[in-house]
C-alpha cells in the first residue's frame, strides 16, 4: 500500500507516526470499500456491543481481556515491519504500544461501564510488555509432499490447507467420527467448506493464469470441475456412511452436499469476477461469509445459487480481459 | 521476423509508448535500455500481452504474437503464498523437452522444498527463471534479470542467455547495469520518451553511453556536489 511519503516524513519525529500511517491506510480502505463499509461498521458495532455484555460476567470478562491481549501478542509476533519500525521510527516502543492500544480500545472501553472496570487498566498494563517482544517465528514448511495428493495446479487448496490445517484436520476427523449421526456431519462439513471458500481470496500471477492456454470459459469450467471434485472427495465417505445408516435422509444429504458444491463454485467465480493479477481480495471476505451463512439457513438456501448465477458470467467477462488468445 | 507496428500504450491519457514501429530479426539478443520511466517494462508488458495496448499490433513470423510465443521474466517476481518452490514448478507443464531440473539445480541450489516466502530476491528470480525455462518459447523477455543475483548466478544467467540464443531463441533483455548488455547483446535499442530513439549494432556499442547520458555535463557534477 502506497503512503503519502511527504506527509509521513514531516511527522516522522512525532510520537504518532504509526497511528498516522494507520489513519491514512484506513482512510484509503474506506474509500475503496464503497458500500461494503456498511457491513464492516455493522460488524464493529455488533462486536463492541457484544463486548459490553461480555464484560458484565466474570469469566467472560477474563476471556475477552485475555483474547484481546493474545490478539495483540500474535499481531506483534507475526508482523513483518518490526525491523523497519525499530530502526527507523522515533520511540518505537511507545508507537507500537499506541497501535495496540488503539486496536483493542473499542472492545476494552465498554468494561468501564460495568462492575469489571478493572480489566481495562489490567489490559493496558499487559499491552505495555508486548513492544519489547522482538522475536519472530521462522516460517516452517508443513506437508512438503502435499502435491502428491493435491496436484500443484490446485495451488489454492495447497496454500489454504497449509494455512488452516490446524483446525481443518480435527474438523474432518470429527465429521468422519459423527458420520453415522443425522445432519451433524454436514454441519461440520459446512464449516470446512466455508473455510475452503476463503482459499480464494488471493489472485495468482498472470503467467500462472495463462499456463494452460485456455479461453476464459474453458478455464472457468476446468477450475470449477477440479475444485468441486476435491470437495466431493472429502464429502463422499461421510455422505455414503450417513446415507447408508439414515436411508430416509438421502434427499436431504444430497441437497446439503449440492449446496456446498454451489457455495464452492460461487467462491471460485467471485474470485475471478474480481481477479487482478497478484492482488488480494480481502474485500470479498464479508460477502463470501454472508453467502456461506445463507447455505446454513433453510429459507436462504437459494442465495448461493443465485449468487453463482450472477457471478459466473461476471467471472467469464473479467477473465476474457486476461485470457485473450 | 518480429514486426511491431504503431505500438502505443497510454495510462489515463499519459502516453508511455508512442507509435513504436520496428522490424527485428529473430535469433538475436536485444538489449532495451533507457532511464527510469522511459517505458521499458511497459514495452515488455505490451509484448507479452500483460496489458492492453492502445494501438498497434505485433507479429512473430507473420502471425500475431500469442502467449505461446512469449516467455516473460518480470522484474519483480510474484508467486502464490504458502507454496514451495517444487510446487510452483509443478504448476507448469513441461513443453521444453531438453529442460532438466536436476542439472540446473546443481548450479542454482534452490531450497525447492521450502516455502517461496522464505526465499531471497535472487532465489525468487532463479525460481521464476526455472519456471520460464520449462516452457518451450520462441521469444524470451527478461526484465532486469540480473537484479538481486549473486556473482555466480549472474554468470549462470549469462550462460543461459547465450545457450538460448544458440537454440535459436530471440531474447529481449533490459538492465539498469549496462555492462552485461554490452557483453551479451547483438543490438541495443535505446528507449527514450516512449520511442526507440536509437537502434545500435554491436559495432557501435561505444556510442551508447554518450547517447544515454548526453544531458549530463560538467554542470551536473557541480550541482550534485553542491546538493549533498
Amino acid at each position: 500500500m502506497f503512503l503519502n511519503v511527504e506527509k509521513l516524513t514531516v511527522r516522522s519525529n512525532c510520537m504518532t507516526t504509526l497511528l498516522n500511517i494507520r489513519r491514512i491506510q484506513i482512510k484509503r480502505e474506506v474509500h475503496d470499500a464503497g458500500f461494503r463499509i456498511l457491513f464492516v461498521i455493522g460488524l464493529l458495532v455488533f462486536l463492541v456491543y457484544t463486548s459490553y455484555f461480555a464484560y458484565q460476567k466474570t469469566p467472560y470478562a477474563f476471556y475477552l481481556t485475555t483474547g484481546l491481549f493474545t490478539y495483540a501478542l500474535l499481531f506483534q509476533i507475526y508482523r513483518k515491519d518490526k525491523l523497519f519500525i525499530y530502526h527507523h521510527i522515533h520511540h518505537p516502543h511507545w508507537q507500537i504500544y499506541s497501535e495496540y492500544f488503539a486496536l483493542t480500545f473499542p472492545f476494552a472501553i465498554p468494561s468501564l461501564l460495568t462492575m469489571h472496570w478493572y480489566w481495562f487498566p489490567i489490559l493496558l498494563a499487559s499491552l505495555s510488555v508486548i513492544p519489547f517482544l522482538k522475536f519472530s517465528f521462522k516460517q516452517k514448511t508443513y506437508f512438503k509432499n502435499i502435491s502428491s495428493i493435491i496436484p500443484a495446479s490446485n495451488f489454492e487448496w495447497i496454500s489454504g490447507f497449509r494455512k488452516f490445517f490446524i483446525y481443518l484436520i480435527p474438523l474432518y476427523i470429527l465429521a468422519v467420527g459423527y458420520s453415522w449421526v443425522r445432519i451433524v456431519p454436514f454441519v461440520i462439513l459446512w464449516f470446512i467448506t466455508s473455510t475452503i471458500t476463503s482459499f480464494y481470496f488471493e489472485c495468482e500471477p498472470l503467467h500462472i493464469l495463462k499456463e494452460r492456454n485456455l479461453s476464459a470459459s474453458q478455464f472457468l469450467k476446468r477450475k470449477l470441475f477440479q475444485n468441486s471434485k476435491y470437495l466431493l472427495l472429502l464429502a463422499v465417505p461421510i455422505l455414503t456412511v450417513n446415507t447408508m445408516l439414515n436411508v430416509d435422509d438421502w434427499l436431504i444429504n444430497l441437497l446439503l452436499i449440492l449446496v456446498q458444491l454451489i457455495l464452492l463454485c460461487f467462491a471460485v467465480c467471485f474470485k475471478y469476477s474480481c481477479y487482478q493479477p497478484t492482488s488480494e481480495l480481502r474485500g470479498n471476505n464479508i460477502i463470501t461469509s454472508l453467502v456461506s451463512l445463507c447455505a446454513l439457513i433453510p429459507y436462504l438456501l437459494p442465495v448461493p445459487l443465485i449468487m453463482l448465477l450472477i457471478y459466473y458470467p461476471k467471472a467469464k467477462q473479467n477473465l476474457t480481459n486476461y485470457l485473450n488468445d | 521476423m518480429i514486426k511491431i507496428k504503431n505500438l502505443s500504450v497510454s495510462f489515463s491519457n499519459n502516453a508511455v509508448l508512442v507509435d513504436i514501429s520496428v522490424d527485428l530479426q529473430p535469433n538475436q539478443i536485444y538489449g532495451i535500455v533507457g532511464l527510469n520511466g522511459s517505458g521499458k517494462t511497459t514495452f515488455f508488458n505490451a509484448l507479452s500481452k500483460s496489458i492492453q495496448v492502445t494501438n498497434g499490433y505485433m507479429e512473430f513470423n507473420g502471425n500475431p504474437i500469442s502467449d505461446k510465443d512469449i516467455g516473460y521474466l518480470e522484474s519483480v517476481n510474484f508467486f502464490y503464498s504458502r507454496i514451495t518452490g517444487n510446487e510452483y514448478l509443478k504448476i507448469f507443464s513441461q513443453t521444453n523437452p531438453s529442460f532438466n531440473l536436476n542439472s540446473l539445480q546443481n548450479f542454482f541450489k534452490l531450497p525447492l522444498d521450502d516455502l517461496i516466502e522464505t526465499y531471497s530476491t535472487g532465489m525468487k528470480k532463479k525460481l521464476a527463471l526455472l519456471g520460464l525455462l520449462k516452457k518451450n518459447r520462441s521469444i524470451f523477455l527478461l526484465d532486469e534479470p540480473f537484479n538481486g543475483l549473486d556473482l555466480e548466478s549472474n554468470k549462470i544467467l549469462e550462460l543461459i542467455i547465450t545457450a538460448l540464443k544458440e537454440k535459436e531463441k530471440t531474447l529481449f533483455i533490459s538492465s539498469h547495469i549496462i555492462d552485461p548488455l554490452l557483453k551479451l547483446c547483438d543490438v541495443i535499442l535505446i528507449l527514450e520518451n516512449g520511442k526507440f530513439a536509437k537502434i545500435v549494432d554491436r559495432q557501435k556499442f561505444n556510442e551508447i553511453e554518450d547517447e544515454l547520458f548526453k544531458k549530463f555535463n560538467d554542470d551536473t557534477k557541480i550541482i550534485i556536489s553542491n546538493s549533498i
